[in-house]
């Protein structure tokens, strides 16, 4: 499948977690109970697929495989003909449940910090990273294709070379590279000097570049992007365009919390751009996305140009987290000012 | 697991150079953002990246960055060109294996007047 084709569901059915690291941007934790009920998910993802033709479901947390329903949310996608992800710390990888539960995936996303002594301190446990080798060593056994998404701090910058190392010894097709930010548990537990600044952003973007130009067999994905690449292709964010008629036309990702709101292009959406809930009956229309993009498209157009147009302008600025800039937008502008 | 390659292992030592000169304290943070910059400007532009090294010893005053580029896509290298701290772009044919590339070097600092070879 080419990435163009991809139109994504994040769902994050619960913030069930064996971990409670540092870094987690939706503040999971072995403290967090609930779930949401698998049926009300596969319920809307099938309107999302026969309606909208999205197509790829990413399940994420929380620790997937601590949700109580993950076979049945798995299983209902896959019938409903998802491509299913999961993003896992690869730490409950070696049981029997997981072992039927790997038959519903077509790809896991695991986790990595840096080398054992970081992995683990960011993550509060003395065995997440030996139990995350565990947890790689049984999708290669299984043949099970995998990424590693590496979390980028000022400590771990320099080790990308040992995480390229890693990737590629263990047989992982990607490697991400995703820097800090400041959501959830990492806004009031990180030290500040753990977030990189701009001159750090150029090492990296420099660093990713070449490794992207001459690495094999493992594709190196840096989430950020250059002010003057965004300058000649406003498209990649779908900036400067008409009011939105479909989804695709505005944004290919869609998210499902784990209190069942659904949301534009990231976790961590303000609620003033809040699409529907899943639970049953609460929808107002049989076509709550499209409702949106007839309401309050213009709104989310004009935050998307106007996080663009921030971008592009920025004196002091040249390399951006899109999702993380737009996140932010969103919780300062007021949409219905510009509706 | 598998056993890193000779490749594998050269590429490693490689990223590792690369992270210790851009880790220098020493370097100039502006010509760290021009860097990213021409980087930047090349991408999509067919020119893949092999090398980027700071030159100037002690205390590094420019960026040589080494890459390759497809015969076709040759014309848009003069992209390269707006950037305002380019000294100096050498482009050549890499040899008889690899016939259909050239080799790309870009240097540029905050010193001297550009020279195209």
């Amino acid at each position: 499948m080419e990435s163009a084709d991809f139109s994504i569901v994040h769902v994050h059915p619960t913030l069930s977690c064996n971990l409670r690291c540092r870094h987690c941007y939706s503040s999971s934790s072995p403290g967090e109970k609930a779930g949401l009920r698998s049926g009300e998910v596969v319920a809307y993802l099938q309107y999302l697929r026969e309606v909208h033709g999205f197509n790829v479901l990413s399940v994420s947390g929380g620790e997937p495989f601590l949700y109580t329903e993950l076979n049945e949310l798995l299983e209902g996608a896959r019938k409903l003909g998802y491509h299913n992800q999961v993003v896992s710390n690869g730490m409950l990888l070696k049981s029997r449940r997981s072992e039927k539960t790997l038959n519903y995936i077509d790809s896991v996303a695991v986790s990595v910090d840096g080398d054992r002594e970081l992995h683990n301190a960011l993550r509060d446990s003395t065995t997440a990273y030996d139990r995350m080798l565990e947890g790689l060593s049984v999708l290669r056994e299984t043949g099970m294709p995998f990424g590693l998404i590496h979390t980028l701090t000022k400590k771990s910058w320099r080790l990308i070379p040992r995480l390229v190392e890693l990737a590629t010894a263990q047989g992982a097709g990607l490697l991400q590279l995703h820097p800090l930010e400041a959501a959830g548990r990492a806004t009031t537990e990180v030290n500040d000097t753990l977030f990189l600044d701009q001159a750090d952003l150029h090492r990296v973007f420099i660093l990713a570049t070449i490794i992207r130009d001459t690495v094999t067999d493992l594709k190196v994905q840096l989430d950020l992007v250059h002010q003057d690449y965004l300058v000649d292709h406003p498209e990649m964010v779908h900036a400067g365009e008409p009011v939105p008629a479909a989804v695709r036309d505005v944004f290919r990702e869609i998210i499902i919390t784990e209190t069942g709101d659904v949301l534009p292009i990231s976790y961590g959406f303000s609620p003033d751009y809040l699409i529907d809930t899943i639970h049953s009956g609460r929808s107002r229309t049989t076509d709550p996305v499209g409702e949106f993009l007839r309401e309050r498209g213009p709104a989310l157009r004009a935050l998307i140009n106007r996080t663009y147009d921030r971008m592009v302008t920025a004196k002091d600025e040249a390399l951006f987290n899109w999702s993380e800039r737009i996140v932010r937008e969103s919780h300062g502008f007021a949409p219905a000012a510009l509706v | 697991m598998k056993t890193p390659s000779t490749n594998e292992k050269e590429n490693t030592e490689l990223y590792e150079s690369i992270v210790e000169r851009l880790g220098s304290t020493d370097l100039d943070s502006g010509l760290l953002k021009e860097s990213s910059k021409l980087i930047a400007q090349a991408y999509g532009n067919g020119i893949k990246w092999d090398d980027v090294f700071p030159y100037g010893i002690k205390r590094p005053d420019g960026i040589t960055a080494r890459g390759r580029v497809s015969i076709d896509e040759f014309t848009k290298v003069k992209d390269l060109l707006s950037n305002r701290l380019l000294r100096r772009l050498d482009i050549f044919p890499i040899g008889i294996r690899w016939p259909d590339y050239l080799d790309v070097h870009a240097h540029f600092s905050k010193g001297r007047a550009p020279r195209i070879g």
